[in-house]
């Protein structure tokens, strides 16, 4: 074999000091080579388009704001930034890919706040069903767990006092606002004197009954109201949360209510009550814990079979527009991330006119760019 | 002793470090061009007295007592007070520089000597003529290393030559032709030869006298030298006799004419040459690239593909993540592995060549012919060792960076090159004054390490060695410990620097 001796003398030279410190420069010729690919650079000026806002002159623009080409399913592409300068000229700086230069170059620059309608108008109509279908879904599956959970006995135990305190806390608060009594004081004049014996008929007993089972309570809300104390108004809640729960005055109200409606200033106070009791609730940081507890018990979930709902895995991804479970999304995720540190913004779409026509009545019509040159 | 020597030794006692008398009161002379045969038992002390003539003796670390007085041309030496170097040594082994070509052994001494004389540069290129003074030392036969060890002693110019045992291993051609050569050089140089040997049936025919050392008086006396005419007759015969299987003799002996170097000279000699061990030597360069590429691999790969929260808070999170990948990268992670693979190999190569260095004498064979190998060695593992951590950790950085890049790339297929870029550098690109400060932080890590590592390196690889297992303990020990004092040092600046 004639390579045997060929591949012996390659062995010894691979041996000697020239051979060995050859070996040693194209290591390190090759890492240089892969560093200097990847060593940061920054784009050359002659690349930079100067831009000038086409009518909105007001707009303030951040030293630096992503710049975006998006493809035909409105999927973004980060192309390069908008630099704005101390003495307020902009400068569209792209990416070094073909692309990008061109969509610096041809397409219709436009400046939006990074703000969650921006990613809502990015998405197209059947994305915006699957969304809804899936709020819808969650929904279902929030209230069929809330539900279930309710016969639960830590459910009695760890929930139903704090809820009924909020809710007995919240009526009160809420009979008390000057608005609502006086809308009630007219609605209830409004009614049908008829009507209203009905319904105080069908309460009155059960109202007696809660009454003399809280005597105590209402003696010393008696004692309070002589006094100047405060007890008076939360055994009084307690009563009516309790008489309001009661399935006599329940079915008793399904058959009244109607009629007791029908008047138009008692459905007024109705309205106006129901708006304030919301209002109230929201005031109460006790509702915020209480929400993000049950929504984070494992418990509940189970209980009523929310893991199998389709939020924790789709929804995200369908928000920020992932196409696939590994996707990344620069412009959703840009915008979630400013969202949730709550800071504002801007991105720059570089946009075709069929693009910007489509967003436009969703997202508005942005800060138009108009060029004005190379630097 | 006569008015004719050249040398007079009296009184010289030698004790060892544990006390153990070895000498006694013992007094010779050495007349100029003079063969001279010291025996005695293995262990009697024959070569502690060529260790004292040779100054080697008091140089040790060990306490060796001595005493007595060396009387040279007009010159006093008391050896219980100052060292006496009058003697070049030609040791057992050779003490051959091993690092050093063949001619590189020689001209170190001669540029370390000051004039050579012609004459002696004669001398040596007739004894090494089939020698090829560019051959690696490994590449040469054990009578032409031994040749070349007698030539770098000759070079030291000392006034007495001095072979501790330079028959052991050679056959007794080789040995008595060697003593023929000793016996004509002595001759032609006017010096005296001290020869320390155990096997002296090859020595005695062409000694002039003959001392016995005493192991149990532990006395010096002068014996007649014996059986000299059978010895000539084989001296006869192997005179004809090729040494070591016929070397060709070198064409251009006129190689061996040395050409002197300055010392600074030769101090780049030593800094080139620990340049391609410690920092450019291809084992060192593709093991350390290949940490620095799976540490960017790792790092992208599973700090993108292993979140807790699932893979769409991946795309939210991206810009910020990468920026925290890279900034860690870059400041702690590649100079922390640059640092700790650096010093692994490197404390591991200098341990293991200074522990050959001092197992095999060559310390001693260098500073009893004048070079100050130490400083020379030293210095160049130091400066190197330095040099290193910095051009690793540069080299890492960039090979770290790449490997960053192409995981990023195959995670987010797609994505452009500047949004890894803008991500992955965001802190230096967004403000220099974080690449300055985190930059000086490295740069004083790795030079912490490095000077850390190299002080470690050298004393325990300068020690005492008494055997290969003894360099192999002092390689895991270098290792363990220049590793664990570089975690140590990237750990805590890294607490400083955060």
């Amino acid at each position: 074999m004639s390579s045997a001796p060929a591949f012996a003398a390659f062995k010894a030279w691979a041996r000697t000091k020239a051979a060995i410190r050859l070996t040693s420069l194209g290591l390190v010729g090759l890492a240089v080579a892969a560093g200097a690919s990847v060593w940061p650079k920054l784009s050359p000026p002659e690349d930079s388009v100067a831009m000038a806002p086409a009518f909105d002159r007001s707009w303030s623009f951040p030293q630096s704001s992503p710049a975006f080409t998006l493809d035909e399913q409105l999927f973004s592409h980060q192309c390069g930034r908008l630099l704005s300068g101390d003495d307020g000229r902009l400068l569209l700086a792209p990416y070094a890919e073909p692309s990008c230069q061109a969509a610096a170059a041809e397409a219709t620059a436009v400046v939006y706040g990074a703000d969650i309608r921006l990613l809502w108008a990015l998405l197209t109509e059947a994305e915006r069903g699957e969304i809804s279908a899936t709020f819808r879904e969650t929904a279902f599956w929030l209230r069929h767990s809330l539900q279930s959970s309710m016969t639960e006995p830590f459910f009695e135990r760890e929930y139903r006092p704090l809820i009924s305190e909020i809710l007995r806390s919240a009526m009160e608060r809420t009979l008390q606002r000057p608005a609502v009594r006086e809308a009630l004081q007219k609605g209830v004049a409004s009614v049908d004197p008829q009507v209203l014996d009905a319904v105080i008929d069908g309460i009155v007993p059960v109202a007696m009954e809660k009454i003399e089972a809280n005597l105590w309570g209402n003696l010393k809300a008696l004692a309070g109201g002589l006094f100047g104390g405060s007890d008076r108004s939360s055994t009084l809640g307690q009563v009516m949360v309790e008489v309001a729960a009661d399935p006599r005055v329940r079915d008793h109200l399904h058959a009244t209510l109607p009629r007791l409606m029908a008047s138009p200033g008692l459905a007024d106070a109705a309205v106006l009550a129901a708006s304030e009791f919301v209002g109230v609730l929201v005031e109460d940081p006790r509702v915020g814990q209480l929400v993000q507890r049950l929504m984070t018990d494992r418990r509940i979930a189970v209980a009523g079979g929310l893991g199998r709902a389709a939020m924790p895995q789709g929804l995200p991804r369908k928000l920020l527009k992932l196409r696939t479970p590994a996707d990344h999304n620069p412009l959703s995720a840009y915008v979630v991330r400013l969202v949730m540190h709550g800071r504002s913004g801007n991105v720059v779409l570089l946009l075709r006119p069929e693009q910007y026509a489509r967003l436009s009545p969703q997202a508005g019509p942005g800060v138009v760019l108009s060029r004005i040159g190379t630097p | 002793m006569n008015a004719a020597h050249m040398i007079t030794v009296a009184n010289l006692s030698i004790t060892t470090p544990t006390g153990r008398v070895l000498v006694r009161d013992a007094n010779f002379g050495l007349s100029p061009g003079e063969v001279v045969v010291l025996v005695g038992p293995s262990g009697s002390g024959k070569s502690s007295i060529i260790n004292a003539l040779s100054g080697l003796l008091m140089a040790d670390d060990a306490h060796w007592t001595l005493a007595g007085q060396v009387h040279l041309a007009g010159r006093d030496y008391d050896l219980s007070r100052e060292p006496c170097n009058i003697g070049g040594l030609v040791f057992q082994n050779n003490a051959l520089f091993d690092d050093l070509s063949a001619g590189a052994n020689a001209r170190i001494t001669a540029d370390h000597t000051g004039k050579v004389d012609p004459m002696l540069v004669d001398l040596i290129a007739q004894l090494l003529h089939d020698v090829d003074p560019n051959l690696p030392v490994s590449s040469c036969s054990g009578g032409q290393r031994q040749r070349i060890a007698i030539a770098r002693t000759l070079l030291a110019n000392r006034d007495v030559l001095l072979f501790d045992e330079p028959n052991s291993g050679l056959d007794k051609v080789a040995a008595r032709r060697l003593v023929q050569l000793i016996r004509q050089m002595c001759h032609q140089m006017g010096k005296p030869a001290l020869i320390v040997a155990h096997h002296v049936d090859d020595l005695l025919p062409l000694a002039d006298r003959v001392f016995y050392l005493d192991s149990t008086r532990r006395r010096l006396r002068e014996l007649p030298p014996d059986a000299a005419a059978l010895d000539a007759a084989l001296v006869g015969e192997s005179s004809a006799a090729a040494e070591d299987g016929g070397g060709e003799p070198v064409a251009a002996s006129q190689a061996w004419r040395i050409k002197p170097r300055t010392r600074w000279r030769w101090m780049l000699h030593y800094l080139a040459e620990y340049f391609w061990i410690l920092c450019a030597s291809p084992l060192l360069l593709g093991y350390v690239m290949l940490g620095a590429g799976i540490v960017g691999f790792v790092s992208v790969w599973f700090g993108f593909n292993y979140d807790a929260l699932g893979d769409f808070v991946r795309s939210i999170v991206h810009d910020d993540a990468l920026m925290g990948i890279g900034f860690i990268e870059m400041t702690v992670v590649i100079p922390l592995i640059a640092s700790l693979l650096m010093v692994a190999c490197n404390n591991a190569v200098v341990t293991a060549d200074l522990g050959n260095r001092v197992l095999s004498s060559q310390f001693r064979a260098m500073s009893n012919l004048g070079i100050p190998a130490r400083r020379y060695i030293y210095v160049a593992v130091a400066v190197n060792m330095a040099l290193a951590g910095l051009l690793l950790t540069v080299l890492s950085e960039v090979v770290a960076s790449f490997a960053s890049y192409q995981t990023w790339r195959l995670i987010f297929a797609g994505q452009p090159f500047e949004l890894w870029m803008e991500n992955f550098y965001r802190e230096f690109l967004r403000n220099h004054h974080t690449l300055w400060i985190h930059g000086g932080w490295t740069l004083f890590k790795v030079i912490a390490t490095s000077t850390v590592a190299t002080v470690t390196a050298l004393l325990i690889g300068a020690r005492r060695k008494e055997s290969v297992i003894s360099i192999n303990h002092a390689i895991a020990r270098s290792i363990v410990i220049g590793a664990s004092a570089t975690l140590t040092i990237h750990a805590l600046v890294a607490v400083l620097q955060f």
